[in-house]
């Protein structure tokens, strides 16, 4: 059963459908909440809330577009929402995400890079705040495009471009002369 | 390199989740919230009955809003103070999974149109439009610009405003299609901002919040319009 199968069936009222996406995206969806959250009770509770959410809204859901994107946009934001909830976010919710991430020094794409070790992962993304990490996570865990950036984070589309690209140059700077060449292709 | 950064990402995340399988949780979840949808009426008859008195408490409701819509013209200072006795009394009417939105008026200067709306649904949920765009006859989508509204639980009034300086000057109709569509949550918690699609926002527009995407979403609704330019009348 692909994902539109899956989604026709879901709008029908047919559970079947459910447990098919279910199956086929909640690795994903663990690891994006768990990666804006950092907990894994937490993430577990966010992955089962994002499926409940897409199960409420799939009236609205196209099924000529793609169900992951949609569906792990959800999900990013489903994660936001715990943390703020938790009270681990709620400093940062009501500012401009990407008006939050002035040239960071070291750059968080080059301190995962430089992780050698799964822990050090984790650090380099704690040491963001959940926000920035949503950010991080749907740029280059969830691959995002711009529109989709600034629809999950709420800021307009030109924000977002002006700052990825500020931020790639930033990155090209710091990076070794190898990265950098990966970075332009 | 955003490969990698994807690949490490993802092996931490996949060391510290293992392998868990949601799906027996969600299951059980999901028969939990089928059961709580038991008193809705299981005939043809219940169900007649039921939206009967949906449409008479919703109409009372509307009515009661249409004023409240163009004593919000008023509440911004950079609309025209004229806006409110100058607008064109629409009133088109849409119902949707219960929830009724009616597009009470519409104002048009060389400047911004402006779009007075209410809704209306049952319950105690504080309601507000997401994702409007204005689109012209040739389907240009009009900047959104700003926003004012009051709401209260179940009900609510709003003024929607669309950059209308791309327009050329025209006389005659012009025909507009409205889009939008209503978020209800519950009172208390954060009203969802009027936020518009991306592409439809002005380069000036202000950042919006995040949507909080547990909310209920109704929509969307569409409206077709024509309202005569130059001279506005009642």
């Amino acid at each position: 059963m692909d994902d539109s199968q899956a989604v026709a069936l879901l709008k029908e009222g047919d559970t079947a459908g459910l447990e098919a996406l279910v199956r086929r995206y909640q690795e994903r969806a663990l690891r994006t909440a768990y990666l804006i959250c950092l907990d894994t009770d937490m993430a577990q509770d966010v992955a089962q809330d994002a499926f409940l959410c897409a199960l409420r809204h799939i009236a609205q859901f196209d099924i000529e577009r793609p169900f992951a994107p949609w569906f792990l946009r959800i999900v990013a934001n489903q994660a936001l929402m715990a943390l703020r909830k938790g009270g681990r976010g709620r400093t940062l919710l009501d500012e401009t995400l990407l008006e939050r991430v002035p040239d960071p020094s070291p750059p968080i794409e080059l301190a995962i890079l430089r992780s050698e070790t799964h822990a050090a992962v984790r650090e380099a993304l704690a040491a963001l705040g959940p926000l920035q990490r949503a950010a991080v996570v749907g740029r280059y865990y969830l691959g995002l495009t711009e529109r989709e950036m600034s629809e999950l984070l709420g800021c307009p589309r030109g924000t977002v471009k002006r700052r990825l690209h500020d931020a790639r140059q930033s990155l090209r700077r710091l990076l070794p002369d190898w990265i950098a060449s990966l970075t332009r292709s | 390199m955003n490969d990698r950064i994807r690949q490490k990402m993802d092996e931490a995340a996949a060391q510290a989740l293992g392998t868990p399988d949601l799906w027996p949780a969600l299951e059980r979840r999901v028969a939990r919230g089928s059961r709580r949808a038991r008193w809705l009426p299981a005939t043809r008859l219940g169900w007649a009955a039921l939206t009967a008195i949906a449409v008479v408490l919703l109409g009372s409701v509307a009515y009661a809003a249409a004023p409240l819509v163009a004593d919000i013209y008023r509440i911004n200072p950079n609309w025209n103070p004229a806006a409110r006795d100058e607008s064109h009394l629409v009133h088109l009417t849409q119902t949707i999974d219960g929830c009724t939105v009616t597009l009470e008026r519409v104002y048009v200067d060389s400047e911004r149109i402006l779009i007075g709306i209410s809704a209306a649904a049952p319950g105690e949920m504080s309601l507000a439009p997401t994702s409007a765009v204005l689109r012209t006859e040739d389907g240009r989508a009009l900047p959104f610009v700003d926003g004012a509204g009051h709401a209260e639980p179940g009900a609510g009034a709003y003024v929607l405003a669309f950059d209308a300086t791309s327009l050329a000057e025209r006389s005659g109709l012009l025909a507009l299609d409205l889009s939008l569509s209503i978020h209800a949550v519950p009172v208390g918690e954060a009203p969802p901002p009027m936020a518009p699609p991306a592409e439809a926002l002005a380069e000036s527009a202000v950042a919006v919040a995040l949507e909080p995407l547990d909310a209920t979403l109704f929509g969307p609704y569409r409206f077709a319009v024509r309202v005569p330019t130059g001279s506005a009348s009642q």
